[in-house]
């Protein structure tokens, strides 16, 4: 059995899978059933794993949950007794009392004001609604089943039911879709003033219908200058409405970044329940079971319902610290040197002397522009070669 | 044992076998071995015995002679001792055919009942013809249901072609073993004994030899005068080192050992001979002592007319490529091969081969059996450069060509092409010819429906896909041989190729300037099909000397990140990096610009949208 190595007991994170959905939206890989079924089995086992974790987890001591995310899947499809029930299991066996951040995504058509308001006395202090587009031709498109108007609604009666800390999920770049389109929608969401932004291009995932749909030359995609543009505007525009891009796809005003989320970029430390859920416990990464029946299964015979268990040595966290501090805040100069004998600030100087439109250094960190996010996938590429692999990605030498 | 059974040089004798790829020689072969009990169906492991590389299997071809020796009870109660010399089928391999003839009083002219006579066959009959050779006709494949209606037209072609009567044409049908006993008959009957003389020194011809890891050089002879065995002192004329004989033997399935090889005798001499290069194929071998014999004519250095860049793609597999060549040329004489770097592709070496075909077999085997992952350059020819100075340069690389200054003048290896036809594609090869600069020579109609032409080429132009096309145009009825007819003077040019400003000297080649416009522009445009756009912008230009002449530009990635990185997505994503990290490896590297592999051939694939798939 492998040891659970927790580092700081004092500062977790927690990720819930609710995997239930309404209906499918074609470019959605995440894990969800649309049948109910399961419904009453994945509680009983979702508690049976929060407490098969505390046992696991018994010798850390007492472990502080900081920050909570409920993704799903549809999270708001919850009544508002459910959530108190998992909450309850979670306070029994976690400090909960310092907790900061709750997050919790909500579709818009699951969206009513009385719901709303027991999540905000349970403690619920940010919701994130997916509203991705206000065009209705979009939203049949993607699959949604509201409308712009219930998007609207959604937003209103969320900050009417006194949410201050929320968030709208959207998507650009879709098949036919011009800047100005994208532009329009953009700037109709930005009326609504919202702390935080998540925009997102439309991404073309192997396993769903919109990838079928591709692959069978149905859909065209955009063209990627075109899609280069519709990112460029997005930065330009919430840049000049005062929100900070703090990550590739993230947006808010100051304050108000996602304090979960920065966990995942900056490599703090989290548990995850449900089926499909991820965990990042020490050096070890885990995944559930992407199948509920298979989780409800394995829980109700006392085991976790792991997929995969997998152990960090120093170059894969080197590659993590590279990609996900990129998207980010930037990557620390000396957390990347205590995992290789290559001289990173000699690396990290010749690339960005190479790389000045996309890169800088800010004192200790490594950061992109935003003409670098664009392209973050191929600098990290350069750069991971550059500090692993020198004769394959020659840089020309900076004295140094 | 059979091999063991003394037979008088009246009772010998020994020939070949000429016939286009699939005319079904194999097969013929094979029935000749079982009828004469050299092997038993038992050892016909492998349908067609001679064929005894994978790869020729795989091609249908032949590339290596393997001689045979059959003792067969002929009618009149005596036992003939018959020599079969194979001859490779292509045309890259003509010398060799040339001198397993030259092996011979006599040939079997095989041709498939339903095809006729091809070029290929023609080139190689009238090398018999020339050699004084008796040639027997046979029509194989008299079972196949087209059979009858063409077999006529057919015999009306061999009598065209041969002079003879109509009824010295043999039918048969290898696969059923039809006629077969008829061969042997006519092969007894028509081709002459061999004729010399025992008590004249020792004249044998090396008409191929072969690298045995235990024995060393294992040379195959002829022998027209005198008599060589075990522990004589034997000289090679053309290299003029001597040996002595440790062994001497004639082959069927495997080798059989023999007191000695008497006149008109075909076998094998082992004699502590360490590399294949000291046994030139076509070299004369006698006495080392007294008297020596005259020279056979006919004997060539075999000298390369294709040369490529062999590179390993991961350059710390140089070493390995060079034992690879190493041990592939201990068997094959006729591979060249010498250590160059370029400083796009690194560490390789320049190799020459006989012709593409020669090539790619070459390529394959160091990708099989070596298991060695190579980047190859576009091949070309040797180019005889004349300097103001009045130098003479041999340049197989062209990146090696001196500078446009210094040149006086620069001559390019031509060939004669014959072309054997139906006569209703003489247009569309009239102009396939023309277009790579070929000049038309003759015209001889073989039947009313079939013409045999004749052209003078820059080999230059029939290098890279020549066959291919003639195929495409003639739907593939049109069957091509060349041979080499010397340097002629060329207005050719250095065309070079730069990215982003960098000259890319694997992808330099040497064109006529009539050309040179119109390849630049398709060479840029295939390459930036190939180049995957990267962070910055790249420039792709055509150069001749200082002036370009054609250009593309790949514009700069724009886009290029995942959009969603939350908890799950972080394994994935790491996976995914290192596989593009992997892939990133597997990039040559010009300047700042990662090129694919797949990039240094790209000329060979600029006719894509001509050819056929």
């Amino acid at each position: 059995m492998i040891q659970w190595d927790i580092q700081h007991p004092e500062d977790l994170g927690i990720y819930l899978h609710i995997p239930f959905c309404e209906q499918k939206c074609i470019y959605c890989d995440f894990y969800s059933v649309v049948s109910f079924d399961l419904w009453d089995a994945f509680f009983d086992a979702l508690e049976q794993e929060i407490q098969l974790w505390a046992e696991r987890l018994a010798t850390a001591g007492t472990i502080r949950v900081r920050t909570m995310f409920w993704g799903g899947g549809t999270p708001s499809l919850l009544p508002p007794h459910h959530v108190e029930r998992i909450y309850r299991s979670l306070a029994i066996h976690f400090d909960l009392t310092h907790l900061e951040e709750w997050t919790v995504e909500c579709n818009p058509e699951s969206v009513e004001r009385e719901k709303l308001r027991a999540y905000r006395l349970l403690g619920i202090n940010r919701i994130s609604i997916g509203v991705q587009s206000l065009q209705p031709r979009e939203l049949q498109f993607l699959g949604r089943i509201h409308s712009a108007a219930t998007a609207e609604q959604a937003v209103e009666q969320t900050l009417a039911a006194g949410f201050v800390n929320v968030n709208a999920d959207l998507i650009f770049g879709l098949p036919n879709q011009t800047v100005e389109a994208w532009e329009q929608t953009l700037d109709q969401v930005l009326r609504w003033q919202l702390p935080h932004l998540s925009i997102y291009a439309l991404t073309y995932e192997r396993g769903t219908p919109l990838y079928t749909l591709w692959q069978r030359a149905q859909v065209e995609r955009i063209p990627e200058e075109v899609e280069a543009e519709m990112y460029r505007r997005t930065m330009e525009k919430l840049a000049a409405a005062g929100y900070d891009h703090y990550e590739v796809s993230n947006f808010a005003q100051p304050g108000y970044r996602c304090r979960h989320n920065l966990r995942y970029w900056e490599r703090k430390e989290y548990l995850a329940f449900g089926p499909s859920a991820h965990g990042f416990l020490g050096s070890h990464r885990y995944a559930n079971v992407r199948s509920l029946r298979q989780y409800c299964q394995q829980l109700a015979a006392g085991q976790l319902p792991f997929a995969t268990v997998e152990h960090l040595g120093p170059l894969e966290e080197l590659e993590e610290l590279l990609y996900l501090g990129l998207r980010a805040q930037g990557v620390r100069l000396r957390e990347l040197q205590a995992r290789t004998s290559v001289d990173v600030t000699a690396v990290a100087t010749a690339f960005c002397h190479h790389y000045a439109e996309y890169c800088t250094i800010d004192g200790d960190r490594l950061r992109l522009t935003d003409a670098g996010y664009a392209v973050a996938d191929s600098l990290v590429v350069e750069l991971l070669t550059a500090l692993t692999d020198p004769a394959a990605a020659p840089l020309p030498t900076v004295s140094s | 044992m059979a091999g063991a059974q003394a037979v008088p040089v009246q009772r010998k004798r020994n020939f070949s076998i000429i016939a286009h790829i699939d005319h079904g020689k194999s097969t013929l072969a094979d029935r000749l071995l079982e009828l004469t009990r050299t092997i038993t169906p038992r050892e016909m492991q492998y349908d067609q015995i001679l064929d005894n590389n994978p790869l020729e299997q795989e091609r249908g071809i032949t590339i290596k002679l393997h001689p045979i020796t059959m003792f067969y009870q002929y009618r009149d109660g005596q036992l003939y001792k018959l020599n079969l010399i194979d001859t490779p089928g292509h045309v890259d391999f003509t010398y060799e055919v040339s001198r397993s003839l030259a092996a011979c009083e006599g040939a079997l002219l095989v041709v498939d009942a339903t095809q006729g006579v091809e070029a290929q066959t023609i080139s190689n009959l009238y090398m018999a013809i020339e050699a004084g050779l008796e040639v027997i006709p046979v029509i194989n494949k008299i079972d196949l249901p087209s059979a009858p209606m063409m077999i006529p037209k057919v015999k009306q072609e061999i009598v065209d072609l041969l002079g003879c009567d109509e009824e010295e044409i043999l039918l048969i049908s290898a696969k059923e073993g039809t006629g077969v006993e008829q061969v042997l008959d006519a092969i007894v009957e028509r081709i002459p004994a061999p004729q010399g003389d025992p008590q004249k020194p020792l004249r044998a011809l090396i008409f191929d030899s072969y690298f045995d890891s235990y024995r060393g050089v294992v040379t195959y002879v002829r022998v027209f005068d005198g008599q060589v065995q075990a522990g004589d002192q034997i000289r090679f004329l053309a290299t003029g080192k001597t040996y002595e004989v440790e062994e001497v033997g004639i082959l069927q399935l495997d080798r059989i050992p023999q007191p000695s090889l008497e006149v008109g005798d075909v076998g094998y001499i082992i004699a502590g001979v360490k590399e294949i290069r000291d046994t030139k194929v076509g070299d004369t071998i006698t006495t080392a002592t007294g008297e020596q014999a005259e020279p056979i004519e006919g004997f060539r250095e075999i000298k390369p007319m294709v040369f490529a860049g062999f590179y390993p793609a991961d350059s710390e597999e140089f070493e390995h490529l060079r034992e690879a060549l190493e041990k592939l040329s201990l068997n094959d004489a006729s591979l060249r091969f010498e250590p160059e770097t370029s400083t796009a592709l690194g560490f390789g070496f320049r190799c020459g081969f006989l012709g593409l075909l020669h090539m790619e077999i070459i390529q394959e085997r160091l990708e099989r059996e070596y298991e060695i992952n190579l980047v190859t350059t576009v091949p070309n020819v040797q180019y005889r450069v004349i300097t103001t100075g009045g130098e003479e340069v041999w340049v197989s690389n062209p990146a090696q060509m001196p500078p446009p200054g210094s040149i006086e003048r620069i001559e390019e290896p031509f060939i004669k092409a014959q072309i054997i036809t139906p006569a209703e594609y003489i247009g569309a090869i009239m102009k396939l010819c023309t277009d790579r600069r070929g000049e038309y020579k003759s015209m001889l109609y073989l039947s009313p429906e079939r013409v045999e032409l004749v052209f003078e080429l820059p080999l230059a132009e029939i290098v890279y896909d020549f066959y291919d096309r003639l195929k495409s145009v003639t739907r593939g009825y049109a069957s091509f041989d060349y041979e080499p007819i010397g340097y002629r003077k060329g207005d050719l040019v250095k065309l070079d190729i730069l990215i982003n400003g960098d000259p890319v000297d694997a992808l330099s080649t040497i064109v006529h300037r009539s050309k040179a416009y119109e390849w630049g522009r398709r060479l840029c445009g295939k390459l930036r099909q190939i180049i995957p756009r990267q962070l910055f912008e790249v420039v792709i230009q055509a150069a001749i000397g200082s002036k370009i002449i054609a250009r593309e530009t790949i514009k700069p990635l724009r886009k290029n990140v995942t959009a969603k990185c939350y908890g799950g997505d972080v394994t994935r994503k790491r996976k995914l990096l290192e596989r593009q990290k992997e892939g990133k490896k597997r990039m040559k590297q010009i300047g700042k610009v990662e090129v694919p592999q797949e990039a240094f051939l790209a000329v060979l694939s600029i006719d894509d949208n001509n050819k056929k798939g």
